[in-house]
């Protein structure tokens, strides 16, 4: 079965919403002729302020989208409209052979996708190693000044008490967290911006804070004796440090081949810079996969083809680590199709064992991936938790605010809930309710 | 010794700073112990940190989620009714979230009509944004289906949902869904509604009271007379007007027929050779028994004091008394009273008798001369009182005679009144005439236009959607007048398919 798309997943394409505005206000029939489409793909005529119409197509297949107008959005007010119509009014698309203009950018498309291949199987360029041993050289040395001051900074929190950072300013935090970023190690000083907010976040917020100050404490130690240690924990520390791993070389490894299922997918920004997780599974594999990707400002997000409620054919490259999660999408294969269910945990315990088992494999996880089979969904003291058929209970994230829409697709049944879980509390992101997929928009 | 207990003693430690307070590290057994022997424990500040670390590390991995001991929910039953489709829930949330929210009352009434209930994820939408509306509680709560009214009881906030459903709520709702349950109850079984409503009357306050008593005027009847009767002598004012209409509604009541016997009197048809007028005699008192029938003494500005007891006397006699009296037709009757001096009078009267008895042939004539020389009546009311048929008759031949949709032409009252869903015929005539507006003029004051454009969109037949489409091009290039236009196509539209979605 080919996936049927939603007007939601495609208006979540829109780089901002201006353009979803506008592509619903093209999505009706009387705005475009020759409207058509075949298995791969669909494409029609919109008349826009030029003299000739606008030629905008899709490829059903991955989604993706070109159009002959000038607009610099992507995808532009005319390929959402097309897409938004499409889904909701496919008989006014006529099944017919493309026109030329359609065949030749599926051809151009399918041309660089096997380029791409070969370019993949080529050995990549000599690289100037001599040039590049002398930056990372450069780079350590302030990596462990920076670690130097950090740890004096730590042993002084402590010595001191936690008690004094309730009344700290802003800039207790944020200078370490800037010296941090100039000696190149991002992921300390994001670790370190964090905490900030933790004074302030009600009880027990020295046991967080505590437990988030012994977790750097811990990086550093690890990054000081980082030859002791295996190789996974060595790549680990490095990029938990800062470290970016470098994609091709990442690329370049064998892949893992697999049906993955597109299960839940989030946005957050962090200084106007948009990260979007999308978390996969595979149904062979039996493992998890976390593709990222990232936009800067109102930017649309490059890659828009794995779409939650949806599975695809694909090889996944995994960043190395002692728990692999992240991953690159090294090549995919034929259509998305719908997912039938959501696979998962069908007790908290056995759920609570999988994440320990992360944990002893690499301590500074962060977010682990949790699907939960035959949950209730419950309300305690105005906080929502799941419940298992054993009466075992997992806290949902305070700040989730679709407590009551589980319990509507819920209905005092238990449901499937995937989310991200960070050791405290779960952040729904999709449920699998009565053989449907929901995804719960933020 | 536990971990949890050393986890706390180094929370403590660090709160008030190792400076202070030297860490103790309580021997452990196993693993963990193990692996605390390996520090030095002189250097305090690492000492803390690591053993945190360890500790913390060694509880997350060895945690048990805990027992919720609070017993389970109570499951909801499954629900025969079908849901509506997962689009036509779409459309709901796009109403909800604000757009095309003018539609959302059709949308609810077309899901109750099929038989279909709202999809579950999107209940806690509709009912958060119905809670403000209690112009839809009725509508929202026919929709829900057995996981709505499940889910309301759940949350004290959708309260008003259950209204109608639970007779229980009558004794310990709040007064908006006791008056949404009283509304419902009355238009499946009147009679016990009254009865519900009559035997906490005595205890009800002034305020509650005013606000149940004109939910009678659904299903209302001669059964409910005595009722009314005992609440013209209520302490509160706007208990007694109310009750005073809804027995002015009546025609076979008692205070009907003493209004009658007033009447009578007071106006008088003459035929003297060619010449036919109406004398008209003044009340000359307005006694208590006349005020306890809901005449107002006082009258508003500009009208005289006997002239006002006139029209509310009449006001309340069916017209058609005076049609049989002296055996004349509406119009006739009407056109004699409008060379009357007391034109205003009388017909003001009548419009609200009319209006009352829903007397079709009155409200038309009535209407007619209004036309002719305006009359400060509720037109609305009137239109509102013609059943759909001669409503849409009555609006086709005045567009014929006023064709055109200038803001100070009768088409613009004429079909703001008419709040059913127009027919094709009417729709095309009204699409007609805007295509003429457009043809001559731009909306040069577009935000008089918006709200009749919504208006015109949200009754015009959906069906011609494709059909209206052409206005765009008969429209002048100006400023506003394509965009509202085009807002007007896609609210027609959007009802197009949303219609079609809920009965495919």
């Amino acid at each position: 079965m080919n996936v049927t798309y939603t007007s939601e997943q495609i208006l979540a394409l829109a780089p901002d919403a201006s353009s979803a505005q506008a592509g619903k206000t093209l999505a009706i029939p009387r705005m475009w002729s020759s409207l058509g489409r075949d298995e791969r793909s669909a494409w029609g005529e919109c008349q826009g302020s030029g003299a000739k119409p606008y030629q905008t197509q899709i490829d059903l297949s991955e989604p993706a989208f070109k159009c002959s107008c000038p607009s610099r959005k992507f995808p532009c007010k005319h390929a959402l409209g097309l897409f938004l119509l499409f889904v909701d009014q496919s008989a006014a698309f006529k099944h017919t052979t493309p026109p030329a203009w359609v065949i030749d950018w599926l051809r151009g498309r399918d041309e660089r996708a096997q380029k791409q291949a070969e370019k993949k199987e080529r050995p990549p360029k000599p690289i100037d190693v001599e040039a590049q041993s002398k930056r990372a050289a450069k780079r350590e040395a302030k990596i462990d000044t920076g670690i130097d001051e950090l740890d004096i900074w730590l042993r002084d929190l402590i010595r001191g008490g936690l008690a004094k950072a309730q009344t700290q300013p802003n800039s207790f935090w944020g200078t370490p967290a800037a010296r941090l970023v100039d000696a190149q190690a991002p992921g300390l000083a994001r670790r370190v911006r964090e905490m900030a907010t933790i004074p302030a976040s009600g009880t027990d917020w020295q046991e967080r804070l505590l437990d988030r100050l012994s977790r750097l404490h811990l990086l550093i130690e690890g990054y000081r004796r980082l030859d002791t240690l295996p190789i996974e924990i060595q790549i680990d520390i490095h990029s938990q440090t800062g470290w970016t791993q470098n994609q091709d070389e990442v690329l370049a490894q064998p892949g893992v081949h697999d049906r993955w299922l597109v299960l839940g997918q989030r946005t957050t920004e962090e200084e106007r810079l948009r990260m979007q997780r999308i978390w996969l599974w595979g149904t062979h594999t039996q493992r998890p996969a976390l593709i990222l990707n990232f936009a800067y400002g109102a930017q649309p997000f490059s890659d828009i083809s794995l779409l939650p409620s949806t599975s695809v054919e694909a090889t996944l490259a995994y960043f190395p680590g002692a728990y692999p999660l992240r991953a690159l999408l090294k090549d995919r294969s034929g259509n998305a199709q719908a997912i039938s269910a959501i696979p998962g945990y069908t007790s908290l315990k056995d759920a609570y064992a999988a994440c320990a088992n992360g944990l002893t494999q690499q301590p500074w996880l962060e977010q682990f991936p949790l699907s939960l089979v035959d949950v209730v969904p419950v309300q305690r003291d105005r906080r929502w938790l799941l419940r298992d058929r054993e009466a075992r209970s997992l806290p949902l994230t305070a700040s989730f605010s679709k407590g009551w829409h589980l319990l509507a697709l819920s209905g005092g049944r238990p449901i499937t809930i995937f989310g991200e879980w960070n050791g405290d509390d779960l952040l729904p992101l999709s449920v699998w309710a009565e053989d449907h997929f929901v995804r719960l928009s933020e | 010794m536990s971990d949890t207990t050393l986890w706390q003693d180094l929370v403590a430690t660090a709160l008030l700073g190792t400076e202070r307070q030297p860490p103790i590290f309580v021997p452990q057994v196993g693993a963990l112990q193990a692996a605390l022997t390996q520090l030095d424990v002189n250097d305090r500040e690492r000492a803390v940190l690591s053993v945190a670390a360890i500790v913390n590390t060694y509880q997350r991995c060895g945690a048990q989620p805990p027992i919720d001991s609070l017993p389970p929910l109570d499951v909801c039953p499954l629900d025969e009714t079908p849901r509506c489709s997962t689009r036509a829930g779409r459309h709901l949330s796009q109403m909800v979230s604000g757009e095309y929210t003018s539609v959302l009352p059709e949308w609810l009434q077309a899901v109750a009509a099929a038989q279909r209930r709202v999809p579950d994820e999107t209940l806690p939408d509709l009912l958060d944004f119905g809670q403000a509306r209690r112009e839809l509680y009725e509508a929202i709560s026919a929709v829900l289906g057995r996981r709505g009214r499940w889910l309301a009881q759940l949350n004290p906030d959708w309260e008003y949902a259950l209204g109608g459903l639970d007779e229980a709520l009558w004794e310990t709702g709040m007064r908006d869904t006791r008056l949404t349950l009283l509304r419902r109850l009355r238009r499946h079984n009147p009679d016990r509604a009254r009865e519900m409503l009559a035997a906490t009357w005595a205890n009800e306050p002034g305020g509650d009271r005013a606000a149940f008593l004109p939910a009678l005027a659904i299903g209302l009847s001669l059964a409910d007379e005595s009722f009314l009767e005992q609440a013209l002598d209520d302490r509160r004012k706007e208990v007694r007007h109310a009750a005073a209409d809804l027995l002015a509604r009546l025609p076979q009541s008692q205070l009907c027929q003493r209004m009658i016997e007033r009447a009578r009197p007071l106006l008088n048809y003459k035929k003297q050779l060619l010449k036919v007028q109406i004398e008209v005699t003044l009340p000359v008192e307005c006694d208590e028994a006349l005020q306890r029938d809901g005449v107002e003494v006082k009258p508003p500005s500009g009208v005289g004091e006997k002239a006002w007891w006139l029209r509310q006397i009449i006001g309340v006699v069916p017209p058609s008394v005076w049609t049989q009296q002296w055996n004349v037709t509406p119009t006739a009757l009407i056109g004699v009273a409008s060379r009357s001096e007391w034109r205003v009078d009388l017909l003001t009267g009548w419009a609200l008798a009319a209006e009352r008895s829903g007397d079709a042939d009155w409200i038309e004539a009535i209407l007619r001369d209004d036309l002719r020389e305006a009359l400060e009546i509720d037109r609305a009311q009137l239109i509102a009182a013609l059943p759909i048929e001669r409503r849409e008759v009555f609006a086709l031949n005045v567009l014929r005679l006023y064709p055109s949709l200038n803001p100070d032409q009768p088409a613009r009252w004429l079909l703001s009144a008419c709040t059913h869903p127009w027919s094709r015929e009417l729709s095309r005539v009204v699409i007609d005439l805007l295509q003429q507006y457009l043809a001559q003029n731009a909306f040069i004051s577009p935000w008089t236009w918006s709200s009749f454009l919504e208006w015109l969109a949200c009754h015009c037949d959906p069906d011609l959607a494709s059909e209206a489409a052409h206005l765009t091009s008969a429209a002048p290039e100006a400023t506003n007048t394509i965009p509202a236009l085009e807002k007007f196509l896609l609210l027609l539209q959007f009802r197009h398919d949303m219609l079609k979605e809920i009965t495919s």
